[in-house]
């Protein structure tokens, strides 16, 4: 069976990446964009955060459930995501309890041996259920990323883009 | 001892998703940059393979011989380029010798060195090859942030999007 250790090492450091941007962000921050119909800050990092519900629902629904709100529907007629309408400065608990269940996810499919579903035949994560983790690890420091050009784009002096930095250590440690 | 597997297959599927990227980008691409004092795609793809070299010239030094060989005189963090072959040969050399030193600490039992102290994966060696896997996507998602401020067509994004197909085999 896939040795998840160094996978669950990398996404608790993901976790502490994005836990360092949440913190650093200014309030004035939130409404950057390009001004060119890109995204917000806000609406990347709930892009970001909605990453792991999105997917779970359709690949292993169970596990979904408890980033749901059962008695709201959202315009699927699907469960609610129970941080749909919030605040950007309250993602942290999404970016958290994500994380808990994607590592669920794959830790049940990997015990049980049970693929993935793959609703549209696209081959989702079939050749082992851990290479979810590590599609949200990119996918999160991909958009990092872009949140970092909007910070820089919107004003931010080098000094304290140099600062925003730091969080290339967490990787190293 | 860890299995450094699934960290493997992700640098192999992230060096196909560079090269991708580089089959993808025209000469007009690669000029772009966002007039505010940030890299150009070309800049950012050279400092995506320079940086494999950058490192290892410090914490295992015996491995940065092919990635000099492609720098020359110019220091490895300072090189940069508009040529794609010439950023194509700098990643696939820099992603071999990063395979090669990461296996290499991982058979000896010895640390990356730390010269200036700045933390070189000592947990780990194999965790040099997750940095260098959200490294180059913190950039690719500059590039394409770039490429849309600038005017990308929605079938040239939709495509470069296909990108993520990679990571759910």
């Amino acid at each position: 069976m896939t040795d998840l250790t160094l996978l669950l090492d990398s996404l608790r450091r993901n976790a502490r990446v994005n836990t360092f941007l949440l913190g650093a962000l200014k309030p004035e921050e939130y409404d950057l964009s390009d001004g060119k119909g890109g995204q917000t800050v806000a609406q990347i990092l709930r892009h970001m955060a909605g990453f792991r519900v999105g997917w779970l629902w359709h690949i292993s629904r169970e596990d979904a459930l408890p980033l749901l709100d059962p008695t709201q529907k959202d315009a699927d007629g699907d469960p609610q995501w129970r941080w749909h309408d919030r605040a950007p400065n309250e993602l942290q608990g999404a970016f958290t309890e994500g994380d808990a269940a994607a590592v669920q996810a794959v830790q049940t499919h990997l015990a049980s041996g049970e693929p993935f579903a793959d609703p549209w035949n696209e081959g989702t994560y079939q050749s082992s259920p851990a290479h979810f983790l590590q599609h949200t690890i990119v996918h999160d420091s991909h958009h990092r990323g872009q949140i970092l050009t909007l910070l820089r784009e919107g004003g931010r002096s080098k000094e304290e883009m140099d600062g925003l930095d730091d969080f290339w250590a967490i990787w190293r440690e | 001892m860890t299995d450094p597997a699934p960290l493997l297959e992700g640098f192999r599927r992230n060096a196909r998703l560079n090269s991708f990227f580089l089959d993808e980008l025209t000469d007009v691409d690669l000029a772009l940059s966002d007039g505010q004092g940030g890299m150009t795609v070309a800049q950012m793809l050279s400092h995506m393979g320079a940086s494999r070299g950058g490192w290892l010239a410090e914490m295992s030094p015996e491995f940065v011989a092919s990635t000099v060989a492609i720098t020359g005189d110019t220091p490895l963090w300072q090189w940069h380029t508009t040529d794609r072959a010439a950023i194509r040969a700098m990643l696939d050399a820099g992603d071999e010798a990063a395979v090669q030193a990461v296996q290499a600490h991982l058979d000896s039992g010895e640390p990356f060195a730390d010269p200036r102290g700045v933390g070189t994966f000592p947990s780990n060696p194999a965790l040099f090859l997750l940095y260098m896997i959200v490294h180059d996507a913190n950039h690719r998602g500059q590039i394409v942030a770039l490429l849309r401020q600038t005017g990308a067509t929605p079938e040239r994004l939709d495509r470069l999007e296909e990108q993520w197909d990679l990571w759910r085999t």
